[in-house]
């Protein structure tokens, strides 16, 4: 027992690296297909973008990451387009994340290309702002301020899509996907002194950080990292919204097998820790 | 083709970072440098074809009467001043952008915190729901106190005796309980990451799964 517990303390971390490697490669070659439900917060996140539907007015969707949390909020943010695009529902992007911009006009023209959309009329990409508080402040008031132009320098007057949108009023629903501290100057200006409601979506590192703001009905819904994008994608499969599996859905196997890999490893771990102690306690009496 | 070549670029790369975990290498090395030089060429890139050509560039070419009756180059200005910095002896010119940045910042933001963070946060923690049933009511009540006792465990004016004394415990144990459900969720952070890059191995570049 002894030798087992010194084995481990010992253990080479590669052997780890590997181990985890292997509970997330296997489960794409031989899916095991576990059941994903959707949570509430990912429910109300559904429902406040579902209730556009039919208004006419245009979602705001702020496209806050990089290349670095693409792999957790990409799914997310192709979702929340999937779902406005198939219920009609226009989309102005906007970005604060100087990396990001690529990453925000790649989903956009793709997904909108799954719904035969046109640029200026059902969705617009308002281009980078390096400054989140002077454009969030700004917008309250005027979006042109904040945003003169769109991504490719045309004034916003020379699209339809933004024939009557001046501020948070003309946008039915605000949201924020994120992987930096965005969301709380959303929380801060948008939502507490002009008044949008706001849906977030942010890494599941920073999930655990916003749930006080929903529970305080400061936004009306959470999606957090990869699992809530699969949650999420549930939904639009349930809704005839989706055709395939997304991203998210696809990685919730491994990421079942994975985390079973890593309470194993976290047990082990203490097991070995608490032998070695019991071994050294004994002999000292 | 293009998307073929970029593929394989960034399939190799991806393998030149992993490469880290069996130890460090040239490889990855390699791939760190780049990837450095590549954000900051971008950054650079975006800085001007997005905010100093269209906001101070263009507007001065197309109306410069117009853009000096707006007032427009005061931001300038203090632009040019945050350069400043670069030189030895310039760089105290710095100092009255920097002042007006952290006066605008201050002034805007702390009412809107102590609204947004404290104002509501606190409204809405002690606000007990009757209409969900008993489980509701039990966990808004949980809420309050595991509120309260998380904010006794910070209350050092006092020794740790009798109420104080159980309510800081209790009051750690609700943050390990927090510490729990963010470290948890840096977990599934981590592996998504992962998921993400394995998904784009074998999907993208190999092909082993549609």
């Amino acid at each position: 027992m002894s030798t087992l517990a010194a084995k481990l303390e010992n253990l080479d971390r590669r052997w780890i690296f590997l181990l985890v490697a292997v509970s997330v490669i296997v489960p794409f070659l031989y899916p095991m297909n576990l059941p994903v439900r959707p949570t509430k917060p990912v429910k109300q996140a559904f429902d406040a973008v579902e209730a556009l539907a039919g208004t006419g007015k245009p979602l705001l969707l702020s496209y806050d990451f990089e290349p670095g949390g693409d792999a957790e909020l990409g799914p997310v943010a192709r979702a929340l387009l999937t779902h406005a695009f198939a219920r009609d529902i226009p989309v102005v992007v906007i970005n604060f994340m100087p990396a990001g911009a690529g990453l925000a006009e790649n989903d956009l023209k793709r997904t909108a290309a799954k719904f035969n959309k046109v640029y200026g009329k059902d969705y617009i990409f308002l281009g980078y702002n390096p400054s989140v508080l002077n454009a969030l402040l700004l917008m309250g008031r005027e979006v042109r301020d904040a945003f003169p132009t769109d991504s490719t320098g045309r004034v916003l007057d020379s699209y339809e899509i933004m024939k009557d949108v001046h501020s948070y009023d003309d946008f039915g629903l605000v949201v924020d996907i994120s992987s930096s501290i965005q969301p709380e100057y959303f929380i801060r200006y948008a939502v507490t002194r002009f008044g949008a409601k706001l849906v977030l979506g942010a890494t599941a590192v920073m999930a655990s950080d916003f749930y006080p703001y929903l529970q305080a009905g400061q936004c009306k819904g959470l999606i957090g990292g990869m699992k809530g994008a699969a949650e999420y994608e549930r939904l639009l499969l349930d809704n005839n919204m989706m055709a395939r599996l997304g991203d998210g859905m696809r990685g919730m196997d491994s990421q079942s097998l994975a985390h079973a890999v890593i309470v194993l490893l976290i047990v082990l771990g203490n097991l070995s820790f608490f032998l070695g102690r019991w071994k050294r306690g004994g002999h000292h009496g | 083709m293009a998307d073929v070549i970029w593929t394989w670029i960034a399939a190799l790369l991806t393998l030149c970072v992993f490469s880290f975990m069996y130890k460090d290498n040239p490889l990855y090395k390699f791939a760190e440098h780049l990837m450095v030089g590549v954000t900051g060429g971008y950054l650079i890139c975006l800085a001007w074809f997005e905010v100093i050509r269209p906001q101070v560039v263009n507007p001065i070419m197309k109306d410069p009467a117009a853009w000096f009756a707006g007032l427009q180059f005061i931001p300038v200005i203090m632009m040019l001043l945050m350069l400043a910095r670069l030189g030895e002896k310039t760089a105290w010119l710095a100092r009255f952008p920097l002042a007006f940045i952290v006066g605008f910042s201050a002034g805007v933001q702390i009412p809107q915190v102590i609204d947004a963070e404290v104002l509501k946060q606190v409204q809405s923690t002690v606000q007990v729901g009757f209409d969900g049933g008993i489980a509701q009511v039990a966990g808004d009540l949980l809420l309050v106190v595991g509120t309260i006792c998380a904010l006794m465990y910070f209350f050092f004016s006092m020794p740790r005796k009798r109420v104080l004394k159980w309510t800081s415990q209790f009051g750690v144990l609700v943050l390990m309980a927090g510490f729990g459900a963010s470290f948890g969720y840096t977990v599934m952070a981590r592996i998504s990451l992962l998921i993400g890059r394995v998904l784009f191995l074998m999907r993208d570049w190999l092909h082993v799964i549609s």
